[in-house]
């Protein structure tokens, strides 16, 4: 579900099998019971559903044994898309770090923050477990809160939008539930809708751009102006009166609510490449860490910024950008930390 | 000891396929065409290789204990540059547009399992009709067989007699280019207007309409035939040695004008041919087996090669009594070789122990050996594109579509796993009633749009063959073809129309029934197929006929469908009635993508992915350059000639190619040695020649400079090429 793909990664991704499936609740979700090899150009991984709809390689169960059990909610970077089996993900590393401890995976390549919050609100809840994990990517999610998401038809080669359900400010409420099932239909290239901008900031962005992309141009100016288009970005998904800011501290605090007195955990993940270039909400998660003894964060940038640039890109599958083995292996590492520490494991 | 996990693939040539086997069972096996949607299509099959890699949950591929390749790919390219040298100078175009591909994909197999699977273990290759005779002997459920491979060209070999036993196969006989069985009737249908490599389908089909009025002038001029079966061509009427054509102006005036157009209309000329082929082609297979029964003292024969195919030519071997059993690879073309090179790989080369089933039945079983879709896929496929559709019980599937047929409605049938091998059989087919008039007809002009000149399959009840047909063993991949009872047979009027005849009834099963009272058997076993038996059984029930037509779920030009998403766009663009897709019914059609559903636009593959290639690539013109001159230096090499000699009694030679290599990748520092790698085995052309050394040494040197070339992917390639390389 990624758009914007090469022509070589299209080759790549050409399947035989369908990986996601319409849902009326959450927009999407995967195929159930299925297994799919998806080869790339650093190898290959096998993604394999459960009879719930999760990457999986067995069922969920309401009921929980004797040991721990802890939710993930996240995305495509959660669920291990992109890159690795779902052994090889940080939450089955979890698991299997200790026999005392269950990892239920709800994360679903695609989704934004609104539908991983959804699924706990409308699944996940169900499940019995001990504490939450959200694991949402700060950078692939911001700014999807909108009814529809671009998603790429190995059917018809194209680019496609189709409906979702999204968090609307104003209801405080989910909307498009059940979503629309007939929505799916050829944009042929036509990016969604951007959230609202203020104007005059659009304008500065638009004339910044045209010198960033006007190949005349030499080109430290060029890395220059790209640089302060990232930072543009960055500053309107910052500011607290942004449509994303303000949809991302409701989710957050909805999440809070509906945990009621469990353990949850705030682990944004980040894209390890260039630190600068994630945004920035670690005043925001301080501020509900302070207002909630349930809530606690574990702050990746704060320790990406130790590491070399090396080992941070190392962490990386070089084509999809999704963390592999050794990016798994070091959130796993980082969780287990943070959860030893605050005894909760 | 662990598990051998053993990948085989066939490619560049046409029909690329990939089997995965694991110790000596079959787990996977499919053919590339049916993903990349590309039909016939012969690029290195990462698309069903990534599929066998799925079935077994295999993520990374060096869990692959070895890659064995279908053919050898150094000696083809003596047999090549032979005839190129034997050409010179008419040949100079196709040297310049075609070797630099070839070289570049032939000559980098292990590098190429580097770049594009990330595979950087052991790569072998196996002599091609030894891949062949492998894919019939070792599923076979004989322990001791003679076999006998028939096809266009190998390396050199054309046709091969061999002596299975065990684990061992061993080689006795082959024949060599260009005297080819395969190129021959390719010939025919090049010059009838078919596809080669694909049209041989057709001309058979056609046979029956004609006269076999050319017999005496085609063994007069184009060949002889020996009474060992080998045969010796002559030369001078084909046009595969030295031209892009497969037939030259010699062929076209022996035969009253040229060839005839793709499309046109058929005339007396074609049908008469197509028969008189038929009849010389099964003199030569019936002349083949006999010597190959004389050589090995054998009861039982195991086939393959694209001749095998010729499934009139096999039934005339059983009627003929030769053998008291035979068994045909169903993937006799070159996909199945992947199967073989495989098994010998494991049973030849690594000496493991060979069993036979105690059922008495092929390892093979059925053939179906390709994806699988669950319910749970298929509905997700469905509910996602809002279809309506009508859930079924799993136990009542088959009578309803038995029912269905019984109605006389045209069912597509979607279930289980994807057969291997040309044909359909029940789980990716397009199912009628075999007791109508009109059958034929409709499914040919309203579904497959193609020609309605073809007769279609029957699927019967293994237990029921007899009742329908005379013929007394099982036939279970359509391979062979008997004539149906004479009393189910019904007297017709001669009429010369061709489209008249075949609307004419011949018999109480018209629809699969042939002009000349023949049919193209499927038997089907419950152990084979229950569900497929079941729906039959079902019909029976309701008719009392247990036979039905089976044709292949697809429309003409397209390869047979694979995925839930295919089934329903070929149901929705075609006039078929009700959809059967694993246990759900679809009747209502509904455009889901409007303008882009059909025919799925999987060409990135070739397209997109060569453009970024090329545009790396811009000493590309050097390239053509390099090969025009080196072109010119073979005017200088001394060889032998083919041999030309129509005097001899046979043309069978002893001295065989069986050699299992290991493929390395290359050292571009270290040319001699690859010299001698790719010399090893040469026969015909002299390594010591200085020219030729030179030439060599430029051609790869050219292969490693551009590694990331991909092959030549432009869809139709010239008929007789395709043959070629
Ligand atoms: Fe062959």
């Amino acid at each position: 579900m990624k758009i914007g793909l090469p022509g070589w990664v299209i080759k790549i991704v050409k399947m035989h099998r369908m990986l996601y499936r319409y849902h009326s609740v959450f927009g999407h979700s995967y195929v159930p019971n299925q297994k799919v090899r998806i080869p790339n150009a650093e190898g290959a991984y096998i993604i394999k559903t459960n009879g719930q709809s999760f990457r999986s390689d067995s069922d969920y169960v309401i009921k929980k044994s004797e040991s721990k059990r802890f939710i993930f909610l996240g995305d495509s970077h959660t669920a291990g898309d992109g890159s690795v089996s779902n052994d090889d993900r940080f939450t089955n590393i979890i698991q299997n770090s200790s026999s005392d401890v269950e990892c239920y995976n709800f994360a679903c390549g695609g989704y934004g923050i609104d539908q991983q919050v959804l699924v706990y609100e409308y699944l996940a809840k169900k499940y019995e477990h001990d504490l939450v994990c959200f694991s949402f990517h700060v950078k692939d999610d911001i700014g999807r809160f909108n009814p529809k998401i671009d998603t790429f038809s190995r059917l018809s080669n194209q680019i496609l939008s189709i409906s979702k359900p999204y968090y609307s400010l104003e209801e405080k409420q989910f909307s498009n539930i059940p979503v629309p099932h007939s929505v799916i239909k050829s944009l042929e290239g036509k990016k969604s809708q951007e959230p609202n901008t203020v104007s005059s900031i659009s304008k500065i962005k638009q004339f910044i751009r045209s010198i960033a992309y006007d190949d005349e141009n030499p080109k430290y100016i060029r890395d220059y102006c790209s640089y302060l288009l990232k930072f543009y970005s960055r500053m309107k998904l910052e500011s607290p009166r942004s449509h994303e800011y303000r949809a991302i501290r409701d989710l957050i605090h909805r999440l809070i609510i509906l945990c009621e007195d469990k353990p949850l955990i705030l682990s944004p993940l980040v894209d390890p490449r260039s630190l600068y270039s994630n945004p920035d909400y670690r005043k925001l998660y301080r501020h509900f860490t302070s207002n909630f003894s349930n809530v606690y964060y574990i702050d990746l940038v704060k320790d990406l910024k130790s590491r070399s640039r090396n080992y941070r890109w190392n962490l990386l599958n070089k084509f999809t950008f999704h963390y592999n083995l050794e990016g798994q292996k070091y959130v796993s590492n980082l969780i287990l930390d943070k959860l030893k520490k605050e005894r909760l494991l | 000891m662990s598990k051998k996990h053993i990948l085989g693939i066939s490619c560049f040539y046409h029909d690329s396929a990939a089997t995965l086997i694991i110790d000596n069972e079959i787990v996977a096996a499919a053919q590339e065409e049916r993903f990349s949607r590309i039909k016939h299509d012969p690029s290195f099959p990462v698309l069903a290789i990534n599929y066998c890699l799925e079935e077994a949950s295999i993520a990374d591929i060096n869990e692959i204990d070895a890659i064995v390749f279908y053919d050898n790919p150094y000696k083809k390219l003596e047999r090549i540059v032979q005839t190129h040298i034997e050409s010179y100078p008419q040949t100079r175009n196709i040297w310049e547009e075609k070797m630099d591909a070839w070289i570049t994909n032939n000559l980098t197999i292990p590098e190429r399992a580097l770049s594009d699977l990330g595979y950087n273990g052991q790569v072998f290759s196996v002599p091609h009709h030894i891949s062949h005779a492998s894919s019939a002997f070792y599923p076979s459920p004989f322990d001791e067989a003679a076999i006998l491979t028939v096809d266009g060209v190998g390396e050199r070999a054309t046709a091969s007699i061999c002596y299975g036993s065990g684990n061992k196969i061993e080689i006795i006989k082959q024949m060599n280019f260009p005297h080819s069985l395969g190129l021959l009737y390719s010939a025919f249908t090049y010059f009838t207007g078919f596809r080669v490599n694909g049209g041989e389908y057709k001309l058979m089909g056609l046979a029956p309409y004609g006269k076999p009025v050319y017999v005496d002038k085609i063994k007069k001029n184009l060949l002889k035939i020996n009474s060992d079966g080998s045969i010796v061509l002559n030369i001078d009427y084909f046009g595969f040695l030295d031209s892009q054509k497969m037939t030259n102006s010699n062929f076209a005036s022996l035969f009253g004008g040229p060839a005839r157009e793709p499309e046109t209309e058929l005339t007396q000329r074609e049908l008469d041919l197509a028969r008189s082929i038929q009849a010389v082609t099964e003199e030569i297979i019936l002349k083949m087996a006999k010597y190959a029964k004389k050589l090995t003292n054998c009861n039982n024969l195991c086939m393959a090669g694209g001749v095998a195919l010729n499934c009139v030519a096999n039934g005339k071997i059983l009627q003929e009594k030769i053998f008291d059993e035979i068994w045909i690879q169903p993937a006799s073309g070159d996909a199945g070789c992947s199967l073989g090179s495989a098994f010998y790989f494991y049973y030849s080369h690594l000496e493991m122990k060979r069993q036979i089933s105690k059922s008495e039945d092929s390892i093979q079983l059925g053939s179906y050996w390709g994806p699988e879709y669950s319910d749970k896929e298929i509905r997700s496929f469905l509910d996602t594109y809002s279809i309506n559709y009508k859930k079924i019980k799993p136990s009542e599937r088959a009578a309803l579509v038995g029912n269905l047929l019984a109605q006389g409605k045209i069912v597509g049938n979607f279930m289980g796993r994807m057969e291997f091998g040309p044909r359909a059989l029940g789980n990716r087919s397009i199912l009628g009633d075999a007791r109508s008039a009109t059958t034929q007809s409709t499914i040919n002009l309203k579904i497959k749009y193609r020609e309605s000149f073809r007769p279609f399959a029957p699927s019967v009840l293994s237990t029921d063959i007899s009742d329908y047909f005379e013929l007394d063993t099982l036939s279970p991949f359509m391979l062979l073809v008997a004539q149906v009872n004479e009393n189910r047979c019904i007297k017709t009027d001669t009429v010369s129309d061709i489209f008249e005849r075949v609307n004419q009834k011949r018999s109480d099963i018209p629809a699969v029934t042939h002009v000349d009272n023949s049919a193209r058997i499927q038997s089907v076993s419950r152990n084979h197929n229950s569900e497929y038996f079941d729906i039959i059984n079902e019909f029976k029930k309701e008719t009392g006929f247990g036979v039905i037509v089976n044709t292949s779920f697809n429309v003409r030009g397209e390869p047979i469908v694979c995925t839930p998403e295919e089934a329903y766009s070929c149901f929705i663009n075609t006039e078929m009635d009700v959809l059967a897709i694993g246990n759900y019914l679809v009747t209502s059609k509904k455009e889901i993508f409007p303008n882009t559903i059909f025919r799925p636009h999987y060409n990135l593959r070739g397209t997109d992915v060569r453009k970024r290639m090329l545009k790396q690539q811009p000493k590309q013109f050097k390239r053509k350059d390099t090969l025009s001159k080196l072109y010119d230096s073979l005017s200088d090499i001394k060889h032998e000639k083919f041999s030309r000699d129509i005097e001899q009694t046979s043309n069978w030679s002893s001295i065989c190619d069986s050699n299992i290599i290991k493929l390395s990748p290359k050292n571009p520092k270290d040319i001699n040695s690859i010299f001698k790698e790719i010399t090893l085995d040469w026969i015909n052309l002299d390594t010591k020649n200085l020219e030729l050394n030179y030439i060599l040494e430029k051609m790869i040197d050219l292969s490693l400079k551009a590694p990331i070339l991909r092959e030549n992917n432009d869809g139709v390639v010239s008929d007789s090429l395709y043959v070629m390389y």
